[in-house]
């Protein structure tokens, strides 16, 4: 039996991705009461199936010199205002041979009109700062690209958001307007164990890859592209900076740190739908092959995981990689005559800032109310503390982790799970975890933390015993649909490592289909 | 120095061989890298519990089981060695661990459903004295589960809150005060069980415990093969406990290996660990000797029969290369048939992944067999996971498997270099 | 001695590529004999590959318990996916050192070579004071030298300066073979050098001892790659034409072999080392070949000898399988059990620390229970630090099998 629940607030936002959590806090420190629902878990579209790179604009200084100046500036801010979420790693521009020999002065250039700081190093300097790149590279130069962590962006901004009066939902799907006279005046949402409705004034949609559907829920209709990326996860880290290559952006040429992993991607493929993402052998082969040309070795390197996300391309200008990264806020009252409903489509995850600050200030205007928004100076950590260790600190303090080393890859200790154990909201949720705390993230992915975590969960009465069985299975067979694209050598013999524990031992793979012992 | 039998793999099954072959007088090396996939598992041995092709029902007789395979399954490795061949084994095997320290259960005649961490059964068929207390639980009787508390892989209260929910009268207390370190693994916290510990322990359980309970404890005694740990601990807590596996490291995996392990070495089995074995070369039609490697040293080994019981994926006996399955020593065809799916896209279902039931086919003398369909080579044979047609795992077979295949390659090998008549 | 610098470490992309195949199965915490009886270690898979992928290069070290690792290569020895743990955490500890700096007491038992050098100069006087109970308590309080641990007496003549003394046989027809003897042999026991020498001039060898140095094995195994390298260059530059020209390397310590032939290549990248590698055995198996190709029966012993064996864990890191346990066993008249029973806990120098005194002695207790048990006459080993240790624990002689196998003619 499903609960229902009335609720009311002045705005909703739907999407728990950057933007959506990045308008639930401006909203939040404006004093404007806001709830945000989201279908999953934060950061489940593109934000979390990105590269998670802070782009310094390097990438868009040629082809698109506005998003470019766009990036640099809003890096700078969240370098500034969100340290905790961003590992200052630098990047680097390698030029390589059967690279077009004109483009690298071009992009010089153009990083210099746009204001991104360069600074030129020569091929042996290059190869003492990342000695793992090709070392045919000819030219190279700087830039200040940096790693961020999408899952702790968007969590800090929801922990603001909710320290200063706002709401979120998670794991909860919106199913309906409630429309009258030509305005949005309600939401309708389902989850797990309620339904119900929110009365709001106002509708934000920062749905991303689903902002089609939303809107098409209300009666609008958006054009959007959407087009897939996949990337995969290695194993350890290649390389101490963002690699890009001088060369108009392509598949595969972008390799960044990650904590102590590399990520490698990415592709661009139309697709129908951000849901049912299928990750082809095709693009892993690719993926590989261009990870070679950039760090040699890199074919044979072991990975991780494979994961595949959406590109929210508006439908202006342009296909896929071609179309504008630029973003763009729509009023539906103006645009559609429907009032109450605005959207935010496009963007990029390092412009989520600026995305969410226009659509406050819309939102804002819309509701009389003219207080400015304060997110590029506010720093981010001062309304959401919550632990988070970077690399090198997570090494030094194993000894010390309390309660024990839950997650021996990843290092995160029993405390730490605690201490976000009580953001699921008593619904028990490995993956859940796993955003929060790297949990499952390293090169078992989850394989012997996973249990360990479940008991904490148990045992702090947020998981029932009648949900032991199906937390962990979801978990792993989520956790399997992102090994199976590149089960090779090595991780094969993880799996079967895995799957000797949790069938042979455990007993799990007939869980599904027996009744109950005895 | 060419040696009767050489036999590639340390796990059950070329501990198994090794020991067989010796017993005949053949002079035997036992070659690998390590411990095998024993040190990971529960330390029980599975014959067989949910045979191919058939419904999630246990089976409950393990030999019949094996029998009913055996008929129905020409290409399984129990229908090459027969019922009689495997429980056989199963006895020969338990008298072993009982002389290495570490008995195992002989009762052959039906599966035995041993708790787990989770709070599912495993159902198996040897189990060792230290888990006796615990199997087939039936609901009526009252359990005390204990914990330690900072045990990483152990949750007492979990534990008893999903057995309570299956109908089980069962409550749980956590120790406190016990030092775990820093990483909590039973491997630490077993550190403190070794003399004094043990005593203090089953005084606390005798304090805790209520008439008529029996009690459960996370795998914590010595990672050694003496029972006399365990036993010692149930005379002081005077009331039956045992154990209940978890996650890696498993003590009782390790127990029986090393057990095992002694058996060998007392029955003048030569080991030569850490090393791992690249290559073949020929001599003569046979093979000749086998080239180990650890690190840049390599070595060649002769002898006059080879036994290959190196494992499967895990254990590097069979590697994925793509999409291809292969074995890597003596380049042996594997029974994969052409497009078919190595893995399964759910990670844990019933009926597996194709992947665990691929392998080396083999004649019934237990030779693998080459291109041709005959064997490959007269004088190697092979044993273990590494056999094709059955699914060590899914099948919950493994154990069986490995302990027969093994002991029968081992005495064939040291009958085909001269050493006892075939049985 | 502590000076912190940030300073690259040593190879470290190669380093980033050999943890790779760790699949976390945990195999190598159970063989760890160190993690088993202290906390204070997190064990091999912490160490090795679990940390590995956080050490950024230019970070500081922060592995202050990287000391604890023994070297011992158990970990190595038993992984089934060829991780090699026990190099990834000797070059921690080689970055570790970089930045930080080592004990005195590591410095000096990694330079034991000088230190054994001085000594055997001063036989008469440094084995009083060794075996002054004052002198050693001293020795600890200022050098952090455990006064309890076993430490070699010095001979009074070296083995270099001994066999110049000694006819080396010109037997064209044998096997011509390079004897690299080592520290021990050299300021210890020469006797034993020169029963080495004998047996395999008897197994028809001719025997060649050129100009060595230490191994290093020491350095390397605290993480003093720069040291170790120089003396792996030296004995490169000392010996290796030598061996072009010979059949076989021969060695009768477990560490010397394996400090030539794999740590110099695996560890310094020393590639020209790899002469070494190809050329080198160990005696015991030399001298079985030698002893079957020439259809030789091994004299009956003098009295019936009930003998232990003990596997040094460097001996098991060689590969080698147990060439001594196959020839003692064919002796009439001996009767050998192998012991089995995991690490002496000298480790080397390792146990020689006074920090690590407590720990060595709870590793080594499984072996002298199980000698005790056994109750041998003697306990053989190829290993002078487990014979060394396992004589302080239990009593018992310990022996090279070279001397078992001496004492037949």
């Amino acid at each position: 039996m499903l609960r229902e629940t009335k609720l009311k607030t002045d705005v909703v936002i739907v999407g728990g991705g950057a933007t959506g959590c990045g308008i639930a806090r401006d909203l939040a420190l404006r004093g404007i009461d806001a709830l945000l629902i989201e279908q999953k878990d934060v950061a489940y579209g593109a934000t979390g199936r990105c590269h998670g790179l802070l782009h310094s604009g390097v990438r868009y200084a040629v082809s698109d010199p506005h998003a470019a100046r766009e990036c640099i500036l809003e890096n700078q801010i969240i370098g500034r205002v969100a340290p905790e979420c961003v590992e200052p790693v630098g990047g680097m521009v390698i030029e390589l041979p059967g690279d077009d020999p004109s483009y690298f002065l071009k992009l010089l250039e153009a990083c210099r009109s746009a204001g991104i700081k360069t600074i030129q190093i020569t091929p042996g300097e290059a190869k003492a700062l990342e000695p793992a790149i090709n070392p045919k590279v000819t030219r190279s130069f700087l830039v200040p690209d940096s790693s961020i962590d999408p899952f702790l962006l968007c969590l800090q901004n929801l922990r603001a958001a909710e320290r200063h009066g706002g709401r979120y939902l998670l794991h909860t799907k919106v199913t309906g307007f409630t429309i009258s006279s030509g305005k949005v005046i309600g939401v309708k949402f389902e989850s797990d164990d309620e339904h119900g409705e929110v009365q709001c004034k106002l509708v934000i949609l920062a749905a991303g890859g689903w902002s089609k559907q939303m809107a098409a829920l209300a009666g609008v209709n958006i054009p959007m592209e959407l087009s897939k990326g996949s990337l995969i996860i290695m194993n350890r880290r290649f390389t101490d900076r963002v690699i890009n290559r001088s060369r108009l952006p392509s598949d595969g040429d972008l390799l960044i740190p990650n904590g102590p992993t590399s990520i490698i991607g990415t592709t661009s493929i139309p697709v129908p739908s951000a849901d049912g993402l299928l990750i082809e052998t095709s693009e892993i082969e690719l993926l590989m092959r261009q990870g070679d040309v950039m760090t040699p070795g890199f074919e044979k390197a072991r990975s991780l995981r494979a994961y595949a996300g959406v590109r929210p391309l508006l439908a202006i200008g342009g296909q896929g990689r071609e179309a504008t990264r630029g973003f763009l806020v729509i009023d539906h009252e103006k645009t559609d005559g429907i009032s109450g409903l605005i959207s935010i489509l496009g963007g990029k995850l390092t412009t989520y800032r600026l995305m969410a600050e226009k659509t406050a200030d819309l939102a804002a205007e819309k509701l009389g109310s003219n207080v400015k928004c304060q997110t590029a100076e506010r720093p981010l950590f001062e309304d959401a503390i919550l632990p988070h260790y970077h690399r090198s600190e997570r090494l030094s303090r194993i000894h010390e982790v309390e309660g024990g080393l839950v997650c021996e890859c990843e290092m995160v200790g029993r405390k730490h799970i605690l201490e976000v154990a009580h953001e699921l909201k008593g619904r028990p949720d490995l993956v859940d975890i796993q955003h929060r705390t790297r949990l499952g993230m390293g090169s078992c992915q989850g394989g012997f933390c996973a249990f360990r975590a479940l008991m904490i969960l148990v045992e702090e009465g947020i998981c029932p015993p009648d949900k032991v069985e199906s937390v962990l299975l979801s978990f792993l067979n989520l956790r399997w649909k992102g090994i199976m694209p590149i089960l090779r050598d090595d991780m094969a013999r993880e799996e079967h490592l895995n799957y000797a524990i949790y069938a042979s031992l455990f007993d799990l793979d007939r869980a599904a289909h027996q009744k109950e012992d005895p | 120095m060419i040696y009767d039998v050489a036999v590639i793999g340390m796990g059950l099954a070329g501990m198994s061989a090794a020991l067989s072959a010796s017993e005949m007088g053949a002079t035997a090396a036992l070659i690998g890298s390590g411990p095998g996939t024993l040190n990971l598992a529960s330390g029980c041995i599975d014959v067989m519990a949910y045979p191919p092709n058939q419904d999630n029902l246990p089976v409950d007789d393990p030999i019949a089981a094996v029998r009913q395979v055996a008929s129905e399954f020409s290409e399984h490795p129990y229908a090459i060695l027969g019922d009689k061949a495997v429980a056989k084994t199963l006895s020969w095997i338990s008298a072993h661990t009982a002389a290495g320290g570490w008995p195992l259960s002989s009762d052959l005649s039906k599966n035995h459903r041993v708790l787990t961490a989770v709070g599912r059964f495993k159902i198996t068929c040897l189990v060792p004295e230290s888990y006796l207390a615990g199997i087939d639980l039936p609901l009526y009787k009252p359990l005390l589960i204990l914990g330690i508390s900072g045990l990483r892989d152990f949750s007492a209260p979990m534990l008893a809150e999903v057995l309570q929910m299956k109908g089980y009268k069962v409550r749980s207390t956590v120790l406190q005060g016990i030092p775990v370190g820093f990483q909590g693994h039973s491997l630490g916290v077993s550190r403190f069980f070794s003399e004094s510990g043990i005593k203090q322990l089953g005084l606390q359980i005798r304090g805790f415990v209520r008439p008529g309970e029996i009690v459960g404890i996370p795998p914590i005694l010595p990672p050694m093969p003496d029972i006399q740990y365990f036993r010692e601990l149930q005379k002081v807590a005077g009331v039956e406990v045992f154990e209940i596996p978890t996650l890696p490291p498993s003590l009782p995996g390790i127990r029986l290996s090393k057990a095992l392990r002694a058996r060998c070495v007392s029955s003048g089995v030569e080991l030569w660990e850490g090393v791992h074995a690249l290559s073949m070369e020929e001599s003569g039609g046979k093979i000749g000797s086998l080239l180990l490697a650890a690190g840049p040293n390599q070595r060649k080994l002769q002898a006059k029969t080879f036994v290959m019981a190196t494992g499967s994926y895990l254990s590097g006996g069979i590697r994925v290369k793509g999409d291809t399955v292969i074995e890597p020593i003596f380049d042996l065809p594997i029974n994969q048939k052409e497009r078919m799916p190595l893995f399964s896209t759910s990670f844990l279902s019933s009926s597996g992944h194709n992947a665990g039931k691929l392998g080396v086919g083999v004649d019934s003398s237990l030779r693998p067999l080459g291109k041709n369909g005959r064997p490959a080579w007269e004088n190697l044979f092979a044993a273990g996971d590494i056999l094709a047609g059955h699914d060590p795992l899914a099948e919950r077979c493994g154990g069986g498997v490995a302990a027969s295949s093994g002991r029968i390659a081992g005495m064939n090998a040291a009958v085909a270099a001269g050493k006892g008549k075939k049985s | 001695m502590k000076a912190i610098r940030l300073v690259p470490s040593a190879p470290e992309p190669v380093a980033d590529i050999m943890f790779d195949p760790c699949v976390k199965c945990t195999i190598c915490m159970e063989a760890c004999p160190v993690a088993r009886v202290t906390d204070s270690f997190p064990g091999p898979k912490m160490a090795g590959p679990d940390a590995q992928r956080f050490r950024g290069r230019f970070e500081q070290s922060t592995d202050n318990w990287i000391e604890l690792c023994s070297s011992c290569r158990s970990c190595q020895t038993v992984c089934p996916s060829n991780v090699p743990i026990a190099d990834i955490n000797i070059l921690a500890k080689a970055r570790h050192r970089m930045q930080t700096g080592s004990s005195m007491a590591t410095a000096i038992l990694s330079h034991a070579h000088l230190v054994a050098k001085f000594g055997a100069s001063f036989a008469p006087i440094a084995n009083k004071s060794m075996r002054s109970k004052a002198i050693r308590l001293f020795a600890e309080k200022l050098f952090g030298v455990s006064a309890h641990a076993p430490l070699p007496s010095f001979a009074s003549k070296k083995f270099s300066s001994e066999i110049k003394n000694r006819i080396i046989s010109n037997d064209r027809d044998g096997l011509t073979v390079v004897y690299f003897h080592g520290c021990y042999t050299e300021n210890n026991r020469p006797d034993l050098g020169l029963m080495v020498i004998d047996l395999l001039e008897r197994f028809g060898c001719r025997v060649q001892v050129p100009g060595q140095n230490c191994c290093g094995v020491a350095l390397v195994g605290v993480g003093d790659l720069k040291s170790a390298y120089r003396l792996a260059y030296r004995n490169y530059k000392k010996m290796a034409h030598v061996i072009e020209n010979s059949d076989y390397l021969v060695f009768a310590s477990p560490s010397c072999q394996l400090a030539l032939t794999a740590e110099y290549t695996e560890l310094l990248h020393f590639h020209k080392a790899r002469i070494f590698t190809e050329k080198s055995i160990d005696l015991m198996s030399l001298l079985e070949h030698q002893i079957e190709a020439k259809g030789v029966q091994l004299p009956s012993a003098q009295k019936p000898m009930k003998l232990a064996y003990h596997t040094a864990c460097h001996l098991k890191a060689l590969g080698i399988g147990l060439p001594a346990v196959r020839v003692l066993r064919s002796i009439e008249g001996i009767d050998l059990t192998v012991l089995d029973a995991g690490c002496c806990g000298l480790a080397g120098t390792f146990g020689m620390k006074a920090v690590n005194r407590d720990i060595s002695l709870a590793i080594g207790k499984a072996v002298a229970d199980r000698i005790y048990e056994l109750n041998p006459d003697m306990v053989v080993s190829e290993c002078e630090g487990c014979r060394m240790m396992i004589e302080s624990m239990t009593g018992k002689p310990a022996m090279h099998p070279a001397e078992i196998l001496a004492a037949l003619f």
